[in-house]
């Protein structure tokens, strides 16, 4: 046993820092910093993700016959980790890490070759309808219809939380084809344009003020046949798939090391009775508690990779790490809270939290982002699969419960 | 033994729930409200003048209704349950405390009898950033110059500092920390006004050598502002009990209505245990409310400290447990959810946070 990475891991990793030191412009390192959720503003994951692109980093999740880089599972977490080390914003998650992997390993020849490149080269956007009013935890319980009319699907119904719809072109999409069987078998999976008089949306705003999600109602909207994923029916096993490829290959402990190391540096100038935060023993007892949860979460995680890497498929564990990362996230940004005191109460309401619509921030820039941050993340606990959720899963799958 | 409100305290509670049923009966009126310059409606803030609200903290010395810890405490847990905008914690129980207590005729002719009357808003500038939670940290100065005295310093977190007509300042001078009255027109005076997570609107405030006179110091305001502090953890620890109320209300509701895998959520133990503990919870937090606000006057202090603490604590699990219960629904601005769990965080640091509660209420064993 050891928990070394090899000469060539270490090589991989100088070369992404370098490419991060030289590539990774101050004004998109300031939005990563100010973006206080998994999805940038348009204009700089795009931007980030064409600097990706010219180097061949863009789709650093898929096999290289897709286009993508064909890294392995501890490259991915390498890359990740000096990512977030460095605060570079996230890239359009929805095309490069949900839905590309998925039609490079399910779509037609035809299908890879119109959707993956423009993926890669962010020339479209994509946005994920899976949830419904009456479906969110119950997903197999959805309820829009998608009735075929000769080479096309005609489309009723509605998604909602649908993240980024509002600048997507495309939406991958939970239909229910055969309402005649059992809810699973029943459902279909298509790739549907948005940008069609069928489609339209409702913007949501989030508890921080925040514009990322939609209701998006689908009235006679339409879509090719062509634009199936997989046959009919088969829905479900893909969709599976892909929230099984997306915990797999989960890299999330970096960024929640990455923001523990910024609240103990902040902690070291925050001034506390004589001395300062870091000082204070209860504080730093909470911080310690915190950091060995993050630590042990990267091991997991890197145990993960490892099996993976070895060629095993993605196990139960994956429900395990969506859950103890999405706890952990939600512990760290209530500690950060409570480290900035009186300044933490602020919460602007301009957008974005950087460039020059930004208000200069009261205390520090840590002390603006506490607030947004935390409201905002309390979803990690309910987007893509509640907690409540995935402890059913384990109890179940793994507990035999 | 008794914990029924009497006559008359029940006629204030009453009037504070009429007042949020009139002025904001939902969140369209609650924007609509925020909305306004200074980030609530004068206009209902003037209602609040007319229906005695405004009095009641005062003595009747002073022009006010004399209301006690218990009635504080009722009217501020309905402001709460009703997710009320107006900044009254701040202006009248804790800026027209200081003012009643620590005031002398001329100061509480000039300010809080239009205060009273709705006409005239003042706010407390006493938190510092380097103080943290320490009321004893003052940095600000105050120096003597010929007849005048000069303030030189930077408060933070004053709040409804965007509609403060004067401030109420901690500066130390020669003989210690004193509380002083400044017109927020005076020269030197440079607010800062930023939103809140609560949607109101505080300030900082850079003080640079602004001119007051000797006779703006208020002679008893350092001394009694423990007491008012006391009060005003009193007061925020009973709006965290009406809000911990209206967040287990909404969820036991959302429970019973929305429906997942065929059955309304209550149906799921999980679910079930939560709404339990927040129930257990809501109890526990006004057995609490209830000590400080009917403690003996030595014991009070300590005893609102300890009900702040222990509320503020509480009710954030509520708050959180209220927002994971309603899934997606309660990640977003259109629910009372969110808009209550806000205000927690803002109520939270009232004369400091839930540590520094707990640390004055071990002080004062
Ligand atoms: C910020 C955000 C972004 C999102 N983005 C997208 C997106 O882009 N595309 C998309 O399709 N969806 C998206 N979602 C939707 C998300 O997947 C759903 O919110 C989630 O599945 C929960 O569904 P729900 O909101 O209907 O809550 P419900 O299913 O109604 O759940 C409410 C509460 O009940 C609990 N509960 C439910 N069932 C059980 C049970 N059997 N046992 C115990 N407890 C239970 C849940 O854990 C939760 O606490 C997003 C959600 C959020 C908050």
């Amino acid at each position: 046993m050891d928990m070394d990475f090899t000469p060539a891991d270490l090589a991989f990793r100088d070369e992404v820092r370098a490419f991060l030191a030289a590539e990774l412009p101050r004004h998109l390192r300031e939005a990563g910093v100010g973006t206080p959720s998994p999805f940038a503003e348009v204009d700089i994951a795009l931007e980030w993700q064409r600097i990706l692109n010219s180097r061949g980093w863009a789709a650093y999740n898929w096999p290289v016959d897709a286009g993508g880089t064909g890294w392995t599972p501890v490259q991915r977490y390498i890359f990740e980790k000096e990512c977030a080390l460095a605060d570079a914003p996230p890239v359009p998650i929805h095309g490069l890490k949900l839905i590309g992997p998925i039609i490079a390993h399910f779509g037609t020849a035809a299908q890879r070759e119109r959707f993956l490149p423009p993926i890669i080269e962010g020339t479209e956007l994509w946005c994920q309808g899976y949830s419904e009013p009456g479906a969110g935890s119950d997903l197999a319980s959805l309820t829009t219809r998608a009735v075929r009319d000769g080479d096309r699907y005609i489309i009723n119904g509605s998604k909602i939380w649908t993240s980024m719809a509002q600048v997507a072109d495309w939406m991958f999409c939970l239909v229910r084809t055969d309402p005649t069987v059992k809810p699973q078998a029943g459902i279909t999976f298509l790739l549907v344009p948005m940008k069609q008089p069928g489609i339209t949306i409702r913007p949501i705003i989030g508890m921080a003020g925040d514009y990322e999600l939609n209701q998006v109602f689908l009235d006679d909207a339409v879509c090719d046949v062509d634009c199936r994923l997989g046959e009919e029916g088969q829905g479900w096993a893909i969709a599976k798939f892909l929230l099984e490829n997306e915990r797999g290959g989960s890299c999330t402990a970096p960024r929640l090391m990455a923001d523990l190391d910024r609240l103990a540096a902040d902690a070291a100038a925050l001034p506390c009775g004589a001395g300062t935060l870091a000082q204070d023993s209860e504080f730093g007892r909470k911080l310690a508690r915190l950091q060995l949860e993050a630590e042990a979460l990267e091991t997991t995680e890197l145990r993960i990779l490892a099996e993976l890497a070895a060629g095993k498929p993605p196990g139960p564990q994956t429900s395990l790490v969506k859950l103890v990362s999405a706890t952990l996230r939600q512990h760290i940004d209530e500690l950060v809270i409570v480290a900035h005191g009186h300044d933490a109460m602020q919460l602007p309401a301009e957008r974005p939290l950087y460039g020059n619509a930004c208000p200069e921030p009261v205390g520090s820039k840590s002390a603006q982002m506490a607030m947004v941050s935390y409201l905002n993340n309390r979803a990690y606990t309910i987007f893509g699969g509640s907690n409540e959720v995935q402890k059913n899963i384990i109890a179940r799958t793994v507990l035999g419960l | 033994m008794n914990f029924e409100p009497t006559e008359t305290q029940a006629l204030f509670k009453a009037a504070a729930e009429r007042h949020v049923a009139d002025c904001v009966p939902d969140l369209v009126a609650r924007r609509a409200a925020r909305a306004e310059t200074g980030g609530f409606s004068r206009a209902n803030w003037r209602r609040l003048a007319d229906s005695g609200l405004l009095a009641l903290p005062v003595s009747e010395a002073h022009g006010g209704l004399g209301g006690g810890a218990a009635e504080l405490a009722l009217v501020q847990e309905a402001f709460g349950h009703g997710l009320a905008p107006e900044p009254w914690l701040d202006v009248a129980v804790i800026a027209a405390g200081l003012l009643d207590r620590g005031g002398d005729d001329n100061q509480r002719a000039a300010w809080l009898a239009p205060l009273i009357a709705g006409e005239t808003l003042v706010s407390l500038a006493h938190a510092e950033r380097a103080a943290r939670f320490d009321p004893g940290h003052v940095d600000t100065r105050a120096t003597v110059q010929g007849d005048r005295v000069l303030l030189d310093g930077a408060k933070i977190a004053v709040m409804a500092g965007a509609a403060a007509d004067a401030l109420i300042v901690s500066a130390r001078g020669e003989a210690g920390i004193d509380l002083w009255l400044v017109p927020t027109t005076a020269p030197g005076v440079s607010p800062r006004v930023f939103a809140l997570a609560d949607g109101s609107l505080g300030a900082e405030i850079a003080l640079h050598s602004v001119a007051i006179s000797a006779a703006d110091r208020l002679p008893g305001g350092w001394a009694a502002l423990p007491a008012v502090a006391a009060r005003a953890r009193l007061a925020a620890a009973a709006e965290m009990l009406g809000l911990a109320v209206l967040l287990f209300e909404t969820s036991l509701a959302y429970a019973k209505t929305r429906q997942q895998f065929g059955q309304p959520l209550g149906r799921f133990q999980v679910i079930q245990h939560w709404l339990t503990d927040a129930y257990a919870q809501v109890e526990q937090m006004r057995s609490q409310v209830l000590r400080a606000a009917l403690a003996p006057e030595p014991a009070a202090a300590r005893a609102a400290a300890g009900a702040f603490a222990y509320c503020a604590e509480t009710a954030l699990k509520i708050g959180q447990m209220a927002v994971q219960l309603h899934g997606g629904m309660g990640v977003t601005d259109e629910l009372v959810v969110g808009h209550a769990l806000k205000r927690l965080y803002v109520l939270g640091l009232t004369f400091g946070n839930a540590t520094a509660a707990l640390d004055a209420w071990r002080a004062a064993a």
